[in-house]
């Protein structure tokens, strides 16, 4: 939780409490893009971007209690526009080792982490059939765990369109997980 | 069916532990901050470039000036206006009769009345032109004066060929420059 009276300093213009906020905010902002993206160098361009329109936007903020929000806003919208400009040629293949080696932990039900990278090639191909707003949707519901409400109130879509999305994101990545492993 | 669920929640479960590695929060502000200090640069130095092109506009006393002559010039337009419009209103309701002037002066000879009335294309009633009975008398002599010389010609030019010939090859001429033309 980020204390109401940074951002209150920050509204100000203070830019020292604003250094506090970015470093108090990049880990969020951080592993949202990094999950969306699959891609850690274009994730750390992409939370710069965000702090430079957050310190450029933040008087437009209601009240400090919705900056988190708003925040994650940002990082989606960004995460859009770069997730639009990517071609198809660059698909990722995931070899067969990585496959064995999800396959041999999801049997072995003892769930254990993976590399980064092995998890950035993972997502990138589970993902690689899903729309940026249906990739958003995933990466918000289910690797952050949000709510409902809350992806509705990040990405603007209804309560109802963010539930069809999640149920489309899943059934394709039910395809996926059936083609793979 | 429930073998493809399991699976799939045991994946999410990996990719939800899998966290990119933390990124350096305080490199992230320095290079946010030098980002930020540039922009704010690059809008002083506009500032001052506007400044210096308009900042004459906030001496009172050139304020004032400017407002009131721009009132003033508000105010010679309407005038401006209000004439043209007088003008134009009455020329509009002065009639124009170009080419149908009334004719004054209608000659006393015949010949002149004759040559009136051909010129007007027969559009001056006779009625404007009063011929009297001498008038009549004289046009009718020439007249016949006229025709007993034309029968005179043609007897003179049928009694000699070579005046006959001279003529024909003069007309001949004639009508062969009028195609000409």
């Amino acid at each position: 939780m980020i204390d109401p009276d940074l951002i209150e300093e920050c509204r100000k213009g203070n830019l020292h409490d604003f250094r506090k906020l970015i470093e108090a905010s990049t880990p969020y902002a951080f592993s949202l893009s990094c999950r969306m993206l699959g891609d850690e160098e274009e994730a750390k361009d992409v939370v710069q971007d965000t702090m430079v329109t957050v310190w450029m936007k933040i008087n437009k903020i209601r009240s400090p209690e919705v900056f988190r929000t708003w925040l994650y806003k940002i990082v989606v919208n960004k995460c859009y526009d770069r997730l639009r400009k990517r071609t198809k040629s660059q698909e990722v293949r995931a070899d067969d080792g990585l496959w064995e080696k999800i396959s041999n932990q999801i049997s072995s039900e003892q769930v254990s982490e993976l590399e980064y990278r092995e998890t950035e090639r993972v997502l990138n191909l589970l993902t690689e059939r899903l729309s940026p707003v249906q990739k958003a949707v995933f990466v918000l519901g289910e690797l952050e765990e949000m709510s409902h409400d809350e992806i509705s109130a990040i990405t603007g879509m209804s309560r109802s369109n963010v539930k069809a999305s999640l149920w489309h994101a899943r059934k394709k990545m039910g395809e996926m997980i059936k083609k793979y492993l | 069916m429930r073998r493809e669920e399991d699976k799939y929640d045991a994946l999410i479960r990996i990719l939800r532990k899998s966290v990119p590695e933390p990124v350096d929060a305080k490199e992230t502000g320095d290079k946010v901050i030098e980002r930020i200090e540039k922009i704010k640069k690059k809008e002083t130095r506009f500032v001052n470039l506007f400044d210096y092109l308009f900042g004459w506009v906030y001496n009172e006393w050139l304020r004032r000036g400017l407002v009131a002559a721009s009132i003033f010039i508000v105010i010679l337009f309407a005038w401006q206006q209000t004439v043209i419009l007088k003008r134009l209103n009455t020329l509009g309701s002065q009639i124009i009769n170009a080419g149908e002037m009334p004719v004054r002066d209608i000659p006393d000879d015949l010949s002149g009345k004759l040559l009136l009335y051909k010129l007007s294309g027969r559009k001056i009633s006779w009625k404007k032109i009063q011929v009297s009975e001498k008038q009549l008398e004289d046009l009718i002599e020439s007249v016949n004066e006229v025709q007993t010389k034309y029968e005179n010609l043609i007897q003179l030019i049928e009694d000699d060929p070579e005046l006959r010939k001279e003529l024909e090859k003069k007309l001949t001429e004639k009508n062969r420059k009028k195609f000409n033309l």
